[in-house]
């Protein structure tokens, strides 16, 4: 008896530290200090540093003849935008017709670099960025869902492995390679 | 001993319930609307090029809109800009928005503003409202056919805490090209 009130003290002192640490944080970040260090920061991220090495016209060495993939500054660069057009990278895809097509928009939601997916199969797909040298990853939020891993394999030359993401590594399904075309 | 245990149940529910609350879902969408049917019926008349003016707090502004389908028609992409004559400056705004399946839309703009919104029709009314997020106001969009190749766009916003009440912060009409 006595044991169950200790616990159910517990968990109500629980709930009341998590809710009271919750109002801290926006009080926090209401401070002109932490609004600076925010814009800061979010000002750092919309450096795009990490996707440098993957920006301009790629040429994709896939089954499509003129497939590839873009990636441009949009939206006076508040946005990356991949425009890709090779059909082995719809993988998890129902089809992987000569006309497949996808559009993905890279954006800084918060403080968290994002993307979502759209293809011509009508998949939308929300990943989160993680970024290495000359390494970018879309890890889907979604683990059964697929994620994709831009990586630089020398000078103008990118592999990209799209599979399923475990917590520590891609399990890749299929992985080609491409070669810059301009910047 | 048993009630406490219930009672010590149902707290848990509602811890657990209170720190998954602020956990945004994903938006994840693999719907597609009935291929053989017009996945875009309800945005024909909004299809096409427009420019038009409008006026706000935000200032005077003249605009373009480009409506368009994309990716085999699975998306449909809507491209703003406007150029606003304000009391010191110049600014040119620029909004994209992406409407996908399943009456959903994600809008990026070069302000670094992200929405995600949900869809609703009403007649010859389409309306964006951008899904409530805490300590930020609610957007929502408004497109009214008024015929004749012409249409009335309104933004509306309502700052936080009164996220239901709307206040008019650019309004005009826009006219098909």
């Amino acid at each position: 008896m006595r044991r169950m009130a200790a616990v159910t003290g517990l968990i109500i002192v629980l709930v009341l530290s998590v809710m009271a640490q919750t109002n801290k944080e926006l009080e926090r970040a209401l401070t002109p200090d932490a609004m600076k260090t925010f814009q800061t920061e979010r000002a750092r991220l919309y450096q795009w540093d990490s996707f440098k090495f993957l920006m301009g016209e790629w040429k994709t060495k896939g089954t499509a003849a003129n497939a590839g993939f873009e990636v441009t500054s949009s939206l006076d660069g508040k946005a990356l935008i991949i425009s890709n057009t090779e059909p082995s990278l719809a993988i998890a895809a129902r089809s992987k017709s000569a006309n497949y097509k996808s559009l993905t928009f890279v954006y800084v939601e918060g403080l968290t670099q994002k993307a979502t997916f759209y293809d011509s199969d009508g998949r939308v797909l929300t990943y989160n960025v993680q970024a290495e040298p000359r390494k970018v990853a879309l890890v889907s939020a979604v683990p059964s869902h697929p994620s994709m891993v831009f990586e630089e394999t020398t000078e103008g030359a990118v592999s990209i492995a799209v599979g399923q993401a475990s917590r520590t590594k891609l399990v890749p399904q299929a992985k080609i390679q491409a070669v810059r075309v301009s910047k | 001993m048993r009630r406490n245990q219930i009672l010590s149940c149902l707290l848990m529910v509602i811890c657990v319930s209170a720190i998954a609350v602020p956990t945004k879902k994903p938006a994840e969408n693999t719907t597609q609307r009935g291929a053989g049917a017009d996945r875009w019926k309800e945005f024909r008349f909004l299809i096409g090029n427009w420019s038009g003016d409008g006026a706000g707090p935000a200032g005077q502004g003249l605009g373009d809109l480009s409506v368009e389908t994309d990716l085999n028609e699975t998306i449909l992409k809507m491209t703003n800009v406007q150029n606003f004559t304000g009391k010191d400056r110049k600014t040119t705004y620029r909004g994209t928005m992406i409407v996908s399946a399943g009456s959903k839309a994600l809008f990026l703009d070069n302000e670094g503003h992200v929405l995600h919104y949900n869809i609703t029709f009403g007649p010859k009314t389409i309306t964006f409202l951008s899904q409530p997020e805490p300590n930020s106001p609610r957007f929502r969009f408004s497109y009214l056919d008024l015929g004749g190749n012409q249409m009335k766009c309104s933004l509306d916003i309502a700052p936080p805490p009164n996220l239901d009440k709307y206040m008019i912060h650019v309004s005009g009409t826009a006219t098909k090209k």
